[in-house]
């Protein structure tokens, strides 16, 4: 497989898995460029929120009025 | 068994991502494409435990099985930070200890990001066999 083919192949396989805004999200990833400041590598920490945070928002969202 | 080769499917996926950002993209600094793989761990750990959370919602995640998936994300989360946190402490000194600290989180994270991963992949799996959409 040529490596053209090989990345249209992991894209859909990422798009198909994870969905296209993640998808997007990865590959805008590969696109940064220069270096990553420290406050760059800081801002990751955000990314990944406190577990309890994706079961709060569902349990919040499901209770009545 | 088949569970397993999906573990190694996911796993293989993960590391097939990381060796793309690490080694092949652009002719990018270790920085630059470290950062580049953890984010892209965060995005698809997030992506995987947003499907946890609907499934739960749904109710095709029990509330023992969540316990798991909880403890397994704490476990990355720690992980996480500490593959950030090596990170910038490279950035900032070069340090040899840094590194090998960095090389081990950015490993476990793989692992464990592999495992959440799976998780979600077993709970949508449940979710059709059960005939939901």
């Amino acid at each position: 497989m040529s490596p053209e083919l090989a990345l249209v192949a992991f894209i859909v396989e990422l798009i198909a898995k994870y969905g296209i805004p993640a998808a997007i999200e990865i590959i805008q990833t590969w696109k940064l460029e220069g270096e990553p400041t420290l406050e760059d590598i800081m801002e990751l920490k955000k990314m990944v929120p406190d577990t309890d945070t994706y079961f709060e928002e569902k349990i919040e969202a499901e209770e009545p009025e | 068994m088949q569970s397993k080769g999906k573990v190694f499917y996911t796993v293989g996926i993960l590391a097939w991502i990381l060796f793309l950002c690490l080694f092949i993209v652009d002719c990018s600094t270790f920085t630059r494409n470290t950062y580049g793989s953890i984010k892209t761990s965060a995005v698809m750990v997030d992506s995987a435990m947003k499907v946890c959370a609907e499934l739960y919602a749904e109710g095709y995640i029990s509330d023992e099985e969540l316990e798991d998936i909880k403890a397994l994300h704490r476990s990355y989360r720690s992980t996480y930070m500490i593959a950030v946190d090596s990170l910038a402490a490279y950035k900032q000194t070069g340090d040899k200890a840094d590194r090998e600290m960095l090389d081990y989180a950015i490993v476990e994270m793989t692992v464990l990001g592999g495992e959440i991963a799976v998780l979600a992949d077993n709970h949508i799996l449940k979710k059709s066999k059960k005939g939901g959409k």
